[in-house]
């Protein structure tokens, strides 16, 4: 089990989003979920280390994840 | 052995896994992620008993639905290859293989591309391909549908209840959308519409700027905060390899009594099949025939 920091960013009704949360779910992995439409503040800390504004954004223990990349998240996630 | 592999979990291959689920088939469904057509959808309207309700509301209650059954759900993982063996076929993912009887292709489409300069470096920095993901952020802004179909202006209208401006460009010289959403972007006062428009690059610097684009009056380019693309999809058949057959088109070509591709024990339904249009309920209607078929052919049935 990966005891990692995870974050993600997130909007209502994105589809990556929920693939991507459904995937950390799958392998029992804890998240803190930001919904950027209600947190204008956490939307700017990821306009700020994203360098971008398309959600979903994930970080794991500080690396940035854009998007849903599977291989990526598998790696970085050791799983 | 399994009877059944389905292949893609939008609602061609869901329907298909409760027909087989309920027809006792041993089933598997393979679905690599849930940000098919239906998932990027802003609002679907025409769908029956659901008056109005959002593609990702509609694809988890087609998956609760699913799982009420007895069924092996497999999510996150790619097909890579699918080989014909003596009198089954074998599935290859990027966890696994598979060994099954009969086979269902219900891997749908993705979002088009435009393919033009900056598309890919502005992705992010106001270019998205998905108005329910990213629209809010153009609150008070002006933005750029690209594509007069049902998804462009679907889009338009969601955008225009929070944008300043929503420009719709069509590249021929009508709206290909359904009368309902052409009637009710007409009615919108902050909804332009401009029709024969190409465009033909995204300029800016850190982000999207302004867009180059012709009409049949020459050059023009309209300063923008940010552009939906939305201008259809592509069939995902690149795996298959010449494994079926195709059309022009890249989609599998089936037969519409039964949904068999050109290979026995092997079907296909929803938006990868050779149909002129791609509905919810058409691929829902497919995916229940497709399964069907599979189940007449795997019990050895006539």
């Amino acid at each position: 089990m990966s005891s990692k920091k995870i974050v993600i960013y997130t909007s209502p009704d994105c589809a990556y989003c929920y693939t991507v949360k459904g995937f950390l779910e799958d392998n029992n992995l804890e998240y803190e979920e930001i919904d950027i439409y209600n947190d204008e503040e956490g939307y700017d800390r990821m306009k700020e280390i994203s360098n971008q504004d398309s959600v979903p954004v994930t970080v794991i223990d500080g690396e940035i994840v854009l998007g849903w990349d599977k291989k990526r998240f598998k790696d970085l996630l050791g799983i | 052995m399994r009877d059944l592999v389905i292949i893609g979990g939008g609602p061609a291959g869901i329907s298909a896994g409760i027909y087989a689920a309920r027809k006792q088939l041993d089933t598997l469904l393979l679905s690599e992620d849930f940000t098919g057509q239906l998932g990027l959808s802003s609002l679907i309207e025409n769908y029956p008993g659901f008056k109005s309700i959002s593609g990702l509301e509609l694809t988890k209650t087609f998956l609760d639905h699913l799982k009420e059954y007895d069924i092996d759900i497999r999510s996150f993982e790619k097909v890579i290859s699918i080989k014909e063996l003596k009198d089954f076929y074998k599935i290859v993912t990027d966890e696994r293989e598979y060994e099954t009887k009969a086979v269902i292709l219900c891997t749908g489409a993705n979002p088009k591309r435009l393919g033009l300069k900056n598309e890919k470096k502005y992705l992010g920095r106001g270019i998205s391909y998905c108005v329910t993901c990213d629209g809010i952020k153009y609150k008070d802004k002006t933005v750029v549908v690209v594509g007069g179909g049902n998804a462009g202006l679907e889009g338009a209208l969601e955008l225009s209840n929070y944008t300043k401006r929503v420009y719709v460009f069509e590249i021929t010289d009508r709206l290909t959308a359904d009368e309902v959403l052409i009637e009710r972007v007409g009615k919108e006062k902050n909804i332009e519409v401009l029709v024969n428009v190409e465009v033909k690059s995204f300029e800016g610097e850190d982000r999207l700027k302004e867009i180059i684009y012709t009409d049949t009056k020459g050059e023009r380019e309209l300063l923008t905060d940010g552009c939906f693309i939305q201008i259809g999809c592509v069939p995902n058949t690149g795996f298959l390899n010449g494994f079926v057959k195709l059309n022009s088109r890249g989609e599998i070509v089936v037969d519409p009594k039964t949904f068999q591709t050109s290979k026995v024990g092997v079907y296909a339904a929803g938006d990868v099949v050779d149909f002129n249009e791609k509905q919810i309920s058409l691929s829902v209607g497919q995916g229940a025939l497709a399964s069907l078929s599979a189940f007449r052919y795997v019990r050895g049935l006539e």
